[in-house]
């Protein structure tokens, strides 16, 4: 059976509001993903070559620090182009 | 608390056989004492006339000595984290765990970290039961990255940590804008936040080892009536002083008899000097041990306040 009327709006409303929440904290999520970016490069920096902490601490840190690794492999693929990321958070251009 | 004595110098100045002296003195003076060996060399079971293991020997009344086993404590470092990293990531295999702690055995910082694990137990788990701990420490390259370690690693963890604030924070401003965000999944808060916590246990134990090493301890350097002695010692009191931990004293350890040098250089002239004599010939009992002189040291050592636990 399909849905009714009021059914119907109260979906779209809801669709609604959940776009506007997602436009309201696209630019937060851009960047908290960029901090746990960098978290995850200084502390892990040292295996790619960077300045990182004392190896044991870094080490201490890996097991807690899956999302940031997660985050940092996926912004890794956006390090080619990132203000053609930042411009399509921004909805510029 | 235990009152800590450290000595440090170069090789072959005597910093085994003067951590060993002060141990036996202060022992026969009533006080109960730990003596800890944290040299790979592990000459002080030797001097005192006893095997030790990691376990506290008991050497004679009121004095007990241990050798730490830098490479157990390596192995037993690694092997928590390895469970660790096995019980977070069982179900990929996209990670090479093995291969990856074989490599942090063989990384700069990991001799020194277990270092570090090793004199935190001491301090925390066995020094309450002594009135004195007197550490032999390990050739001075060893010794001073140990000594570094804290502070160098304090600095990286309050970075991390004001980091982990500001990535929390975001989180909680988008968890309270939009609950469905998957940004905003996970710990919100630093009580909430395993990485959080991790990271104030870590703060907590370098404190401690930095306050150890800066205002729980006395640090005595021995030199030898030659030059080389004397260089090493001047560049050992540099670093420290570059470290912000006191150097309390120069031992000056005449073990030929050969006499004291008459000068020392200025980053150890304004130190307080302990001519702790010589033994002639090598040392055949404890008993021999007391002849050094170390009764100014054992008064400047209990002449320092002591340490709230």
């Amino acid at each position: 059976m399909p849905p009714s009327a009021v059914e119907t709006i109260r979906r779209a409303l809801h669709a609604l509001r959940r776009l506007q929440r997602e436009r309201a904290t696209a630019v937060l999520e851009l960047e908290l993903k960029e901090l746990e970016n960098v978290f995850a490069l200084l502390v892990f920096g040292g295996f790619v070559g960077l300045p990182s902490p004392p190896a044991p601490l870094a080490a201490e840190l890996l097991p807690l620090l899956e999302r940031e690794l997660r985050v940092a492999a996926s912004r890794a693929d956006l390090a080619h182009d990132p203000l053609a990321a930042l411009a399509g958070t921004l909805d510029a251009g | 608390m235990a009152r800590n004595a450290f000595f440090l110098g170069k090789g072959g100045t005597g910093k085994t056989t003067l951590s060993a002296a002060l141990a036996v003195s202060l022992a026969r003076a009533g006080r109960r004492v730990l003596a800890v060996s944290l040299d790979p060399a592990h000459n002080l079971g030797d001097l005192l006339g006893v095997l030790l293991g990691e376990v506290p020997v008991r050497v004679e009344e009121r004095l007990e000595a241990l050798e730490v086993d830098l490479g157990a404590w390596v192995e037993r470092h690694l092997a928590a984290s390895r469970e660790e990293l096995k019980a977070t990531y069982a179900y990929t295999s996209a990670l090479n765990v093995d291969s990856l702690f074989d490599l942090l055995r063989l990384s700069p910082g990991t001799e020194e970290h277990a270092v570090l694990l090793a004199i935190d137990h001491v301090d925390r788990v066995l020094a309450p039961s002594y009135d004195v701990v007197v550490w032999d420490t390990p050739p001075t390259g060893l010794t001073l990255r140990f000594l570094a370690m804290p502070s160098v690693s304090a600095r990286w963890v309050a970075e991390l940590r004001g980091l982990r604030e500001r990535i929390l924070g975001r989180r909680q401003a988008i968890a309270r804008v939009n609950t469905e965000s998957a940004a905003a999944a996970g710990a919100v808060t630093p009580a909430d936040d395993p990485v959080h916590a991790r990271l104030g246990a870590m703060r907590e134990r370098l404190g401690r080892l930095q306050d150890l090493f800066a205002r729980r301890s006395l640090l005595a350097v021995v030199v030898n009536p030659d030059l080389l002695s004397v260089a090493e010692a001047s560049r050992i009191s540099e670093a420290l002083a570059r470290l912000d931990i006191p150097l309390s004293a120069v031992c000056l350890n005449s073990r030929d008899g050969a006499g004291s040098p008459t000068s020392l250089a200025p980053p150890l002239a304004h130190l307080p000097r302990v001519e702790t004599g010589y033994l002639a010939g090598p040392s055949r009992s404890r008993a021999d041990l007391l002849l050094l002189d170390l009764a100014p040291l054992a008064a400047r050592l209990f002449a320092r306040p002591e340490a709230a636990p």
